[in-house]
């Protein structure tokens, strides 16, 4: 993802539908410990379609393309 | 459809390449702040010159694009303007300079650059932050 921000990211997955988690995820010592500002986590689950996954994956590209 | 509105050219472009980021020598007074809810952390240093102009305005963190960019952008805004000029900088002017109308979580990002600047005046003039300027963020 390069240096793209966890928001910024979550931003650009918002823009195409897809809900992520983006932030500290009220776990700041797990931050602390993994050196990082922030954090992105996309959970899927059973109701989760593929053409989802792939607006997912195409986001993820754009937001690299755009901010990394 | 892509919509993103929101990483608009002037943005990106502060983002990629921001303006007076970096440490600031013989600063007059610095300030920092964060947004525990998102991990932006920015800090702003300020160089008081004759006249009560703003002389030098350097800052710096760990930051989204939106933030970057905004602290980027009121840096140049307030460069060399009058310390009660660059304090009384409104969230309107700002959003204006930027272009967007972010949604209540982005508009923290946006705003938390103005606010630590602001505090960086307050605090080199000893002044205690106006309750209008501390609900900024």
């Amino acid at each position: 993802m390069g240096k793209a921000h966890a928001h910024d990211v979550g931003q650009v997955a918002s823009d195409v539908g897809v809900m992520v988690r983006a932030g500290h995820h009220c776990a700041q010592p797990l931050m602390e410990m993994l050196g990082e500002a922030a954090t992105v986590r996309a959970s899927f689950y059973i109701y989760n379609t593929e053409e989802e996954a792939g607006r997912l994956a195409k986001a993820v590209k754009r937001a690299s393309e755009l901010l990394g | 459809m892509v919509d993103e509105s929101m990483y608009r050219e002037n943005i990106l472009d502060h983002y990629k390449r921001p303006r007076n980021r970096g440490k600031l020598a013989h600063a007059s007074c610095c300030a920092e702040g964060d947004n525990p809810f998102c991990g932006d952390e920015i800090s702003f240093c300020i160089k008081a010159g004759k006249g009560g102009k703003l002389e030098e305005v350097k800052f710096d963190g760990h930051a989204c694009a939106i933030c970057v960019a905004s602290a980027s952008i009121l840096s140049e805004e307030v460069s060399g303007k009058k310390l009660s000029d660059a304090r009384a900088c409104s969230k309107e002017k700002l959003l204006s300079l930027l272009g967007i109308d972010p949604d209540p979580t982005r508009l923290k990002c946006a705003l938390l650059p103005l606010k630590v600047m602001k505090l960086a005046i307050y605090k080199h003039l000893g002044k205690k932050m106006s309750k209008e300027d501390e609900d900024l963020v």
